[in-house]
Parts: structure tokens; C-alpha cells; sequence
């Protein structure tokens, strides 16, 4: 009895052994089946890494190399993730996607070309975040917006562009919003909006700091931004500028520096063009704080430091806060 | 006794088998995800989880989870006192058509730290919280919920607070709205440090037993009110302080039994800058910048 039982049980356990081993080749073929399925399916989260290849699908287990390669097999509105640090290069974006890195970073790195286009859908949003965008004296612009519905920068340096670190020009209702990034040395400006055609734009910009560029700050256009917390310092020319707003109120400044650029502090030009500033600092700039031309307006709420300017100068109207 | 032998040496697979199931059985006070982890593990530094979900019941009440390395970890159920915390790298909660975190946790509080929630226009709420002693949200980013960033309608006293927190795109017109604080009883105790809140169908929106305060914060782009508060049956406290609401509906608003008050900040580009509806209260110090409509209703000199 005890005999017959262990001989049974030893059987019927090299009979699984069996069974398993005439399932292999089942096994590969179903994993084989699987892996394309994983290749050409776009994940609604993808990964890349510094030591990553574009063939793969962009997994976390099997990252890709580039945003490029990466943002091809990624679903509209998914998420591109970072996964360790590395260098992963310029890409357009043409649909809604978020391009994440939480403290590693992320290089985009470019010579000649422009880093990032976004060329997206009416209603798409892009978001950018924790990127570290480098034009090394020859990249035309850090990030170029040419279409799409909104797009968020943070937490980015954009850094020597011979163009615009910020280049938004939406064809259509376009917003930005940029938070918590650095843009210095570019040769063309840091933050330039100005609509294209029939477009028009609003934002906010807040705790972005702007150094050594053409300019801070330059709207342009149907465009409604409030900029605050923020500071533009040592530009060639102005540190926040509106230019022929068609709008009520085309940039709010508040709680912002404009120091030692090489002209104006704040600059409004043009008739309709209204730039309000609350609570801030405008000093040492070479023209003047505060500089107005062709009936464009500045209005303060009487709590602006202007000093130390190249020439003395008055806000067009104040306006008490309330 | 030849038969016996190897019914022994089924003895030590019975004890891997008992010795296995204790690690997972105990809770731990700190436990790891990893986004190559497996939720067989027991959660350890050395063998991580894969999931939130996964490693929340091999955590004690009070514990925490942390991130070992960027993943995505997927929307959880918190029902006591826990952490999930990640610095520094990427931490996913992506889901479509549910709620990302549910908080039922009784009288428990729970921190969370870190997190990317992300709903992909089809998840519910970013954060549901149902019942719990506190929620506090820090250093997250919230987008793309068909509701609400963050839903808080407590039962009995609650207290939230979010901090250092980026809520974007619940801009759904009729059940959008980036935070909303309505509870059913006790008192809601909110306060906003440094959250930012972009395109939803309102930024901070308070209602009845409320107590809030939001301070450097910002909302813009809402279809409806970047902040307000409303009372029917009672009178809910908003406090701005230094915070920039622009191109809302609505800059502020105060409805109601509410009270608002606002100080050092700025109300632009708005359709309506500020206001008030069914007697509402505004209170605000003198100090505000306002280029749209509305004015509070009395201004208080500062001390």
C-alpha cells in the first residue's frame, strides 16, 4: 500500500514534468506573440533612460533612448517618464502629452535646430517638466509653440539660444504657463508671446527667474498674461515688456524684480497697451523704470520701488489697490 | 522507513512555505516600491513591491511607503494612518475611469509626498477622500480628471492641507473643479501653501463648515471662480493671502453666508474680478491689486 502510493506519486509528478516541458513550445510562442503586441501598442506611461534604446517599446523594464523614439509609442495625453539620468534630445510634439522628470536629469540638448516644437491639436496640452534645455550658442529657440491649446513649462532651464528660450506664437487661443524655471543667455529673448494671425494668448508666468537674455518678458499682440513673483535681471534690453496689446490689460506684473537690465524696467508700447505693476522692484536699468512709448500705459497700484534708473520716470496713472 | 524519507524532506519546503508567509503576513513600518518589484515580495528595501495597492496591507497603520525607484505604482484604497512618500523620483498613479486615491481612513491621517497623478481625461477624482483625521498633499502634480483634483467631503472633522502642489485640467463644465471642500458635517479645517491651479472648472471652491486659508497660491484659466466660498446653511472663511487669480470667470467670490478676505493680492484679467451674490461677505485690507470688476464689500485697515 505505502508502495504503490509513493510509486503513484512519483509518477504522476514526472507526468507534470512532461506536460510542462510539451508546453514550451506554446510558452515562446505566446510570448512571442506578446512582444510586438508591446511594440506597436502606444502605453499610456513610457520610459526612457540614459542607457536605453529606441527599438525597445518603452517600458519600464525596456526604456527607449530619446523623447523622440519614446513619444511615438506613447498614447495621447500619457506620460513620458525619466528614468535615470541621461541626454534624450529634441522632439515635436505634435498631440497632448506630459514629458516628466522628477530631479534626474534630463538633457535636451541641441545645436542649430530648435529643441522642442510643439506643433499640436486646438485643444491639446503639453506639459514640460524638470528639463534641462541647452542651445550651447547655435539652438534656435528652447521650446517653439507654433500650435496647440496649452502648454506648461516647469521647473526647466532653458540656456543659450541664439533665438527665444520660450518662442510661443499660437495660431489660435493659446495658453502658457511657466513655473519655477531659469532662462539665461538667449540671444533673442527669454519669453517672447506673440500670436500669429488671428490667435491670441494668456498665462501666467510665476517664480521664473530671467538673466543675461535679449529681454525678460516680451507680449506682443491679442495677449493677456500675469507675471508674478519673478525677476528679469541683467538683459540687454527691457525686463517686461507689452507691445501693442489689443486687449484691456495686456501684462499684470507683480510681486517681481526688473534690475540692471540696459534699458527700460517695464515697457509699454502702443496704443491699447496697458501693463500693470503691483508690488515690485524696479532698479538700476539703464533707460528708466518705468518707459512708455506710443500712448501705451503703465498703471501702478502706488507700492512700486522704482530707483536707482538711468532717468527718473512715473507710472502713466495710479490706480490704489483695493 | 524508506517510505518515510521522503515524506521528510517535504518538512523544510513547509517550513519555506510558513517562513514565506510571515514576511508577508507582518506588517512593516516602512516598506518599498520599485517599478521592477513584484507584489508577491514582502515590500522590503531588498525586495520591493510593484504596487501601492500591493504594499499598503504589508504596512503597518502609521507606516510608510516609499519609493525606491521611478515607477508607476498605480491608484490605491488608504482605510488607516500612512504615508507614501517619494522624493526625488518619478512616482505614477495613472488610472482611467476610477478615482486615483480613495482616503477612507476613519479617524487616520495620511501624508502624501511626491506623487504624479495622472487621469488621462477619464479618471474620476485625482484624490477622493471619504472619511479620515487628515490628508496632507505635498510636492504632487494632479491633471486630467473628468472631477475633481482633490474631492474633500468629510463627515466628521477633517483637516487638509496642500502644499508646494500643481492641479491642472479638471476642467470638466459641470463636474470639474481643482479642490473642493463641501463636507456633510464637522468642520474642515484647509490650507494652501504654493499650489497651483490651472484649468479646471474652479481652483479652490469651499461650502458650508469651512475654514480655509490659501497663501502664494495661484489660480487661472478656471471656467468659474479661481477661488470661493458658499454658504447656505453656514458660513464657510476663505483667507487669501499673496495669492494671483487670473483669467477666471471669476476672481473671487463669496456667496451666501461665506466670508472672504483677501490681502496683498492680485485679481487680473478676470470676466468678473470680485464677487459677491446673496450677501456674501469680502473683506479685504486695502492691499489688493483689481483691474477687473467688483469691490469688496468693506475694507479693514491693517494693524
Amino acid at each position: 500500500m505505502r508502495y504503490s502510493r509513493g510509486y503513484s506519486r512519483a509518477f504522476s509528478k514526472k507526468e507534470i514534468v512532461m506536460n510542462l516541458r510539451s508546453f514550451r513550445p506554446l510558452l515562446a510562442l505566446a510570448a512571442f506573440l506578446l512582444v510586438p503586441s508591446l511594440a506597436f501598442g502606444q502605453a499610456t506611461r513610457t520610459w526612457v533612460s540614459g542607457v536605453g534604446d529606441d527599438a525597445n517599446p518603452c517600458s519600464r523594464t525596456a526604456p527607449c533612448k530619446t523623447f523622440a523614439g519614446a513619444i511615438s509609442k506613447t498614447a495621447a495625453k500619457g506620460e513620458i517618464n525619466v528614468l535615470d539620468p541621461g541626454g534624450f534630445g529634441g522632439v515635436t510634439i505634435t498631440k497632448s502629452i506630459s514629458i516628466v522628470s522628477d530631479h534626474i536629469e534630463a538633457g535636451v540638448l541641441v545645436s542649430g535646430t530648435n529643441a522642442i516644437i510643439v506643433n499640436a491639436g486646438a485643444t491639446d496640452t503639453v506639459v514640460l517638466r524638470g528639463l534641462d534645455i541647452e542651445g550651447l550658442g547655435t539652438g534656435l529657440n528652447g521650446v517653439r509653440f507654433i500650435a496647440g491649446g496649452a502648454l506648461h513649462v516647469e521647473r526647466c532651464s532653458v540656456k543659450g539660444f541664439t533665438q527665444r528660450g520660450i518662442d510661443f506664437e499660437p495660431p489660435a487661443a493659446g495658453q502658457l504657463y511657466v513655473l519655477d524655471s531659469v532662462f539665461i543667455e538667449n540671444a533673442a529673448g527669454a519669453i517672447f508671446v506673440k500670436p500669429s494671425g488671428t490667435g491670441s494668448a494668456n498665462g501666467t508666468i510665476d517664480h521664473v527667474q530671467m538673466e543675461r537674455n535679449l529681454f525678460g518678458l516680451h507680449v506682443e499682440g491679442l495677449v493677456n498674461m500675469s507675471i508674478s513673483n519673478s525677476y528679469a535681471a541683467a538683459n540687454s534690453t527691457q525686463g517686461f515688456e507689452a507691445l501693442n496689446t489689443g486687449g484691456s490689460a495686456g501684462l499684470m506684473v507683480s510681486g517681481s524684480s526688473s534690475v540692471s537690465n540696459g534699458m527700460g524696467g517695464v515697457r509699454a508700447d502702443g496704443l491699447n497697451t496697458v501693463l500693470r505693476v503691483t508690488d515690485s522692484t524696479l532698479f538700476a536699468n539703464g533707460t528708466a523704470g518705468m518707459v512708455t512709448a506710443n500712448s501705451g500705459q503703465i498703471i501702478s497700484s502706488g507700492d512700486v520701488r522704482n530707483v536707482g534708473n538711468g532717468a527718473l520716470s512715473s507710472p502713466t496713472s495710479t490706480v490704489p489697490p483695493q | 522507513m524508506r517510505a518515510f524519507l521522503p515524506r521528510a524532506s517535504w518538512i523544510p519546503a513547509v517550513a519555506l512555505t510558513l517562513c514565506a508567509a510571515l514576511p508577508a503576513g507582518a506588517q512593516a513600518t516602512r516598506t518599498w516600491v520599485s517599478g521592477v518589484g513584484d507584489d508577491a515580495n514582502p515590500c522590503s528595501r531588498t525586495a520591493p513591491c510593484k504596487t501601492f495597492a500591493g504594499s499598503i496591507s504589508k504596512t503597518a497603520a502609521g507606516g510608510e511607503i516609499n519609493v525606491l525607484d521611478p515607477g508607476g505604482f498605480g491608484g490605491v484604497t488608504i482605510t488607516k494612518s500612512i504615508s507614501i512618500i517619494s522624493d526625488g523620483f518619478e512616482a505614477g498613479v495613472l488610472v482611467s475611469g476610477t478615482n486615483g486615491i480613495i482616503v477612507n481612513a476613519g479617524t487616520g491621517d495620511v501624508y502624501l509626498r511626491g506623487l504624479d497623478l495622472e487621469g488621462l481625461g477619464t479618471g474620476l477624482n485625482g484624490i477622493f477622500f471619504v472619511s479620515g483625521g487628515s490628508l496632507t498633499v505635498e510636492k504632487c502634480t494632479i491633471q486630467n480628471f473628468s472631477q475633481r483634483g482633490i474631492d474633500f467631503p468629510p463627515s466628521a472633522k477633517a483637516k487638509l492641507t496642500v502644499i508646494d502642489t500643481t492641479i491642472r485640467g479638471q476642467n470638466n463644465a459641470t463636474n470639474g473643479g481643482a479642490i473642493w471642500v463641501h463636507p456633510s458635517g464637522g468642520l474642515a479645517s484647509v490650507v494652501l501653501e504654493r499650489v497651483r491651479m490651472d484649468r479646471n472648472l474652479f481652483g479652490l471652491r469651499v461650502e458650508e463648515t469651512v475654514r480655509a486659508v490659501a497663501n502664494d497660491s495661484i489660480a487661472v484659466n478656471s471656467i468659474a471662480e479661481g477661488f470661493g466660498a458658499i454658504g447656505t446653511a453656514a458660513g464657510p472663511t476663505l483667507f487669501l493671502t499673496r495669492t494671483v487669480s487670473s483669467f477666471n470667470a471669476t476672481g473671487l467670490r463669496s456667496e451666501g453666508l461665506a466670508t472672504a478676505r483677501t490681502t496683498d493680492s492680485v485679481f487680473s484679467g478676470n470676466t468678473n474680478g470680485l464677487v459677491t451674490a446673496s450677501g456674501g461677505t469680502l473683506i479685504s485690507y486695502g492691499t489688493n491689486e483689481n483691474d477687473g470688476s467688483g469691490a469688496p464689500t468693506m475694507t479693514v485697515a491693517r494693524q
